[in-house]
């Protein structure tokens, strides 16, 4: 392809980029306008926050050398934790029994995987089934009927929960964004409304846990610890002929990984104003997707995450902007057509080609979207996504096999 | 120089006196003496088994000795873990590296030790280190680069960095050849000199006794768990005399008479090319094997070998050519029909490509031929049949086992290989693909591989023979084929050739056909 | 009879942790624990208790031999949780549409389930066979579109899928007299006829996974794939034949609620929507084997019935939930150190046998 090496965040950037790019061609298909609209990309952004976080929990976990399909479970844990120390002690209180929840999580599956070798995927699934009983079992005991009149906790639910009460805006830029965002001008408004959504009226709890992106990467990437963790997921034998410690390395990025999960859940308490029975829907799953796309590296990671709760978000917004996001979808088909032409393999080409064709034709003629189509949108998305990427993707080499002790020499 | 380590060839560095290890059922060291001097290149050999790897597990702290006592340099020691081994100047380069791909060179020598606080790894630190390193031991290698992007000779001299990083003076190389080519082989004998005459001391085993012969200050022989030689002066003692120290008799020698060829064309593959990793991994590859022939091919590991068998099996797309198999075109055949057309094969990792580790035995040598008689009716599995074929296997080759129902794994890697040949030679092929049908099994399995070859080529089988050992190559071989960079450089007649022109053949030394 | 020991020992260890963790978190809750069990045993021992779980028991089983085909060869079909309510939804919109003599009524609505059920899991194998894509995350993705698809369809304008004189319900139409699967009384319990079809499900699965050939390939891919690959099996093909026949079995995970007399005989908003997930539970319980599968699934369905006689002592019924969860979760890892522990036994006695015979060898 190109024989210009970029390093991870260049990468992320290229990509961010295109996104807008496209995403702004078909909001003048399409007239939606409110696509990149700054509403649409700060919801977005929210949404975007827990899976980040399942997806960088993934990545410490299999940069380890563990395949956490357990997140979901992790991230459930984290709700409940989340859910009830929030409605006792507030904001700060949520996330820190977010982060409680999912702690306990991973050390369940580092346990399991880790110290006692156990298939990760089976016990990574055992999480997930064992974490819905547990947390409908605690909501019965600590919230059922529990609370103040008027707000009462259900087996389903915790009484409400604190957000942290302003929220985050860079200063003086807001206006001058607006301003650009206004005049409709091509791309360069979309942009401007892309970072306003970005920079104005965020969530506390959203900017706080973002700020974890650049903390894991430095974690992972600039400290002995990453080292041994990243060599852990590589070739753990060589790390323990070193004397690196391989149980004790993976057990840590577990709990960092299951901690991830469960601050991401503690994002959806706060958000939501309380726990919910249920509320993760899949975004543990989602986490992984991202990770993935992202190629176990955390900028691509972010942009993975985004471009689904993106698909996500506009579903909250009126028809004419699913459309246009579907409208998106058929370009990019569109686009890889149009590469795979360029490369002369017309067979895959005419493929992308029908389906791009379709997908256009789906959103020009229907002006509203089914509300059921657009919640199966981000699915959808992550499906093509991961069609798309998985072929090219690296993941760590020992990721997936349980480390026995003692395979050093 | 007041500093007793630090002087000539006269102190003793290591000393290992009676180790005895354990494991449970069987004695891996029963009483092995070793004494390495100072500042010299140790070589022990023994074969496949005898030990050797266990006594430098003791030596390094991988496990504890039963019995017995290390001194290092005059004092005696107990090394719990590998770090006490470190923490004393011993080092230990494995056979298999153990280097992470994904991770730059800077980064697989300092793992464990990194320079820098708990919260900052100091990168720069760590390559002027590394950098330094080289340079004065002449080990020349980028930190900054890739493990995947080096190659093997490259990533052996960051083995040889991790050690000396970590401050070792005892350097204790396992098998370290065995990945080289021969090029590479003088550039790391240099090195090893270059260690020596700065003061350190290795330890260096080997099974390739021309090598160890060139190389060495001393050797120690050890058979069955015991020392049984200790040879002062490597001048005088020859390769062969070496080998029967280490076997304790005579060696069985691979050697096939007479003309056994016929005309009929068993295998034939016609101006293949295929495609590798960015360019092409064999270029116009033309060969036939006749019934009753044993087609060998030589080459250094990683010419080509693996691509041929994987093309000729059918597991590896064709960037254009054709195989034939009995005149009839199998290019667009799977593997399946290949195997079912018979076509046997002996894969060149066993655990990787031939057998279930965790199937038992009866169901391992039906795996390949589970399509027909006497495993199956194409649909049922006979699992009589299957139990009446492995016993018949065991039986005719040797294959020490409690019995049929035995999971694969609990077999050592020898009688995994004995059962495997005999599953492939068993089932009558018509055509047998055999990659290093001897690897790692003992001289009597051996000899009787080799038996069972002569004899099946004598009744009209022909066998396309891929092997590291030159001995078997030549002495099996009615025909050898050199695999260079890809391509077949040489066709030899190897009653007329000796292993050490075939080597120079293989690293593109010498081209052409010698008749 | 040895090997039944060795079977059944770990199981039982298992279960008996699982009951000590309930205990514990019975007790940090204030409850007494023999109070809990006593009233769970009295709710499933009686003769309704115990048809009940083998008719809810049925279902888990069909549910779990349709990861564990799957699971033979190492690949994990989550996707089975919408694999068999899409299945459920086509077959009761055919159940209910045609009209045919009983047999061959009830024949066709079942091969639409299982079709469909195939159809909709072979779109994981397609995806992993052409892009490489993770099966696990294929079957969430699809997870999410198929309950999509499911309620746009629900919602749609055609009656098949909304029955408009229920509308209430949110379902399908009913299934007519001659569609349904009978029910046979015992005393005053009703047992499905749907435990026969899980029943031959069972010597289905065992037949074709250790009599067959495919079963061999099957096994083969799922110990080693490269060696199965060297072997002649082809893995694609392997991938794509497994998860048809795995969403085919999901695809009658549903049909005794379908399709059972005394049962809901149409698919709608109070059909069950986690039998997939409690089948990949009981699949592992009982580690991919026919019968162990069996056991696990009475056991977690008399947990369910058993569970519903807590309210009467007033325990939140959500404690069997735990006690599933836990059995499940503690059951894998006694299962994987268990295994490693036969194993290192295998491989000692064998290498202990081999010295043995080459020091006799030697001496002779």
């Amino acid at each position: 392809m190109m024989n210009v090496r970029l390093n991870g965040w260049q990468r992320a950037s290229l990509s961010a980029l295109g996104v807008v790019l496209l995403l702004s061609i078909s909001a003048r298909l399409f007239s939606a306008p409110g696509l990149t609209g700054s509403s649409t990309v700060s919801t977005a952004l929210g949404f975007a926050v827990p899976v980040i976080l399942a997806g960088l929990g993934g990545l410490v976990a299999e940069r380890a050398g563990v395949f956490n399909i357990g997140l979901e479970g992790m991230m459930i844990m984290g709700t409940w934790g989340a859910g009830y120390l929030g409605w006792h002690f507030g904001p700060w209180g949520a996330l820190l029994g977010g982060l409680i929840g999912g702690f306990l999580g991973g050390a369940l599956l580092a346990l399991a995987t880790v110290t006692f070798a156990v298939d990760q995927t089976v016990a990574g699934v055992a999480i997930n089934i064992l974490s819905v009983g547990l947390v409908r079992y605690l909501s019965g005991i600590f919230f059922d009927g529990k609370g103040r009149e008027g707000d009462l906790g259900t087996i389903a639910d915790s009484p409400s929960v604190r957000n942290f009460g302003s929220k985050f805006s860079i200063p003086f830029i807001g206006d001058w964004l607006q301003t650009i965002e206004d005049k409709r001008w091509f791309l360069l408004s979309d942009l401007a409304g892309t970072v306003r959504g970005f920079t104005i009226e965020v969530a506390w709890s959203s900017v706080l846990l973002l700020l974890l992106i650049p903390a894991i990467w430095y974690l992972v990437w600039r400290t002995p610890f990453g080292l041994r963790l990243r060599s852990s997921g590589e070739k753990p034998a060589a790390a323990e002929s070193l004397g690196v410690n391989v149980i004790f390395t993976r057990w840590m990025a577990l709990l960092i990984s299951g901690s991830l999960a469960g601050l991401g859940g503690a994002w959806l308490v706060l958000d939501s104003l309380k726990y919910q029975q249920g509320m993760t829907a899949n975004r543990g799953y989602l986490g992984l997707a991202a990770m993935i796309f992202g190629n176990w590296m955390p900028g691509l990671l972010s942009i993975g995450a985004l471009l689904f709760s993106f698909s996500q978000s506009v579903g909250f917004q009126l028809g004419l902007e699913s459309r246009a996001v579907i409208g998106a979808v058929g370009l990019s088909f569109l686009l890889a057509a149009a590469w795979n032409v360029a490369k002369k393999r017309f067979k895959p080409a005419a493929g992308l080609g029908v389906v791009a064709a379709f997908v256009l034709w789906f959103a020009s003629a229907n002006e509203i979207i089914n509300d059921a189509l657009i919640k199966a949108l981000p699915y959808l998305l992550t499906l093509i996504v991961l069609t798309v990427a998985s072929k090219r993707q690296r993941p760590p080499a020992e990721s997936g096999r349980p480390y026995i002790k003692g395979q050093a020499g | 120089m007041t500093d007793p380590t630090a002087g000539g060839g006269g102190t003793v560095a290591i000393e290992l006196r009676d180790i005895v290890k354990r494991f449970p059922g069987v004695v891996a060291n029963d009483g092995v003496n070793l004494r390495v001097a100072h500042a010299t290149i140790h070589a022990i050999v023994g074969e496949n088994g005898a030990g050797k790897s266990t006594l430098m597990k003791t030596l390094y702290g991988a496990h504890q000795p039963d019995e017995g006592t290390i001194t290092v340099n005059g004092v005696q020691q107990t090394f719990r873990t590998p770090k006490d081994a470190i923490a004393q100047g011993i080092g230990m380069v494995f056979q298999h590296f153990m280097l992470a791909d994904n991770l730059t060179v800077w980064e697989n020598v300092v793992l464990g030790d990194e320079p820098g606080t708990q919260f900052k790894l100091n990168a720069k630190q760590a390559r002027a280190r590394i950098r330094e390193l080289s340079a004065s031991y002449g080990l020349d290698v980028d930190p900054d680069a890739y493990i995947s992007d080096l190659g093997v000779g490259q990533r052996q001299r960051v083995e040889i960095l991790k050690v000396l990083y970590r401050g070792a003076k005892i350097l204790i190389l396992d098998e370290p050849t065995a990945v080289l080519v021969p090029q590479e082989v003088d550039e790391l004998f240099a090195s090893l000199r270059g260690l020596v005459a700065q003061g350190a001391t290795i330890i260096f085993i080997s099974h390739k006794l021309l090598e160890v012969l060139s190389v060495a200050d001393a050797i120690t022989v050890i058979r069955a768990g015991k020392t049984v030689a200790e040879v002062a002066d490597p001048s005088k003692v020859t390769a062969r005399d070496l080998a029967e120290m280490m076997v304790g008799s005579e060696l069985p020698t691979p050697e096939t008479h007479g003309n056994t060829i016929r005309d009929e064309v068993m295998l034939s593959v016609a101006n293949l090319d295929v495609p590798g990793m960015g360019k092409l991994a064999l270029q116009n590859i033309n060969l036939k094997v006749h019934a009753g022939e044993i087609v060998g091919i030589a080459g250094v590991e990683g010419n080509g070998q693996h691509e041929l068998l994987e093309a000729i099996m059918g597991l590896r797309p064709l960037a254009r050519g054709t195989v034939e198999f009995g005149g009839v075109d199998v290019t667009r055949w799977s593997t399946k029909a290949r195997r079912e057309g018979g076509l046997g094969y002996v894969p060149e990792d066993r655990q990787r490509d031939a057998l279930v580790l965790t199937f038992p035995l009866w169901e391992n040598s039906a795996l390949g031929h589970q399509g027909a008689e006497p495993f199956s009716d194409g649909h049922w599995m006979d699992n009589d049949g299957c139990r009446a074929f492995t016993q018949e296997a065991i039986d005719t080759f040797d294959v020490r086992t409690p019995g049929t129902d035995v999971a694969a794994v609990a077999l050592s890697g020898g009688n995994q290989q004995k059962l495997i040949v005999g599953r492939e030679m068993l089932t009558k092929p018509r055509v047998l693909i055999a990659a290093h049908p001897t690897r790692g099994i003992d001289v009597g399995a051996q000899a009787a591989v080799w038996d069972a070859m002569r004899d099946a080529r004598e009744k009209g089988l022909g066998i396309l023979l891929v092997s590291a050992d030159l001995e078997e190559l030549i002495g099996l071989s009615d025909r050898l084929l050199v695999l260079f960079h890809g391509e077949i450089v040489a066709e030899l007649d190897p009653s007329r050739i000796n292993a050490a022109e075939l080597g120079s053949y293989m690293t593109g030394a010498r081209k052409g056909d010698a008749a | 009879m040895k090997n039944l020991k060795k079977t059944l020992t770990p199981a039982a260890l298992a279960l008996a942790l699982a009951f000590a963790i309930a205990s514990v978190v019975l007790l940090v809750s204030g409850h007494n624990p023999l109070t809990a069990y006593r009233a769970m045993w009295k709710n499933f021992a009686n003769l309704d208790g115990v048809v009940t779980a083998i008719n809810v028991g049925a279902r888990y089983y069909v549910s779990a031999i349709a990861v564990a085909i799957a699971l033979k060869m190492n690949v994990f079909n989550i996707g089975t949780n919408v694999q068999y309510q899409v299945a459920a939804m086509f077959g009761a919109v055919v159940g209910a549409a045609i009209d045919l003599p009983a047999p061959l009524h009830v024949a066709v609505t079942l091969l639409t389930a299982i079709v469909a059920g195939a159809i909709w899991a072979s779109l994981i194998g397609i995806l992993n066979v052409t892009r490489n894509v993770n099966p696990v995350l294929i079957g969430i993705m699809l997870n999410g579109v198929g309950l999509s698809l499911i309620s746009y369809l629900m919602q749609s304008k055609w009656t098949h899928f909304r029955d408009p004189n229920r509308p209430e319900y949110g379902s399908t139409r009913p299934i007519p007299k001659n569609g349904q699967l009978p029910v046979f009384k015992i005393g005053d319990a009703k047992i499905q006829s749907y435990v026969l079809i899980a029943m031959v499900v069972g010597v289905a699965f065992y037949l074709i996974v250790y009599r067959t050939r495919f079963g061999f390939d099957l096994r083969a891919s799922g110990g080693n794939a490269s060696a199965a690959r060297s072997a002649g099996i082809n893995p694609k093909r392997m991938m794509m034949i497994t998860m048809l026949i795995s969403g085919a079995c999901a695809g009658l995970i549903g049909m005794g609620i379908v399709l059972s007399a005394n049962d809901q005989l149409s698919y709608g908003d109070r059909f069950p929507g986690m039998l997939g997930f409690t089948g990949i539970g009981i699949a592992l319980l009982g580690r991919n084997h026919p019968i162990g599968v069996a056991a696990a699934a009475f056991l977690w369905a008399a947990l369910d019935q058993g569970a519903r006689g807590l309210v009467t002592v007033g325990i939140p019924g959500e404690i069997a939930v735990i006690l599933q969860g836990s059995l499940l979760f503690i059951a894998v890892i006694v299962y994987a150190v268990w295994e490693r522990k036969t194993l290192a036994t295998i491989i000692r006695e064998a290498a202990a046998r081999t010295h043995a015979a080459k020091l006799q060898e030697a001496g002779a």
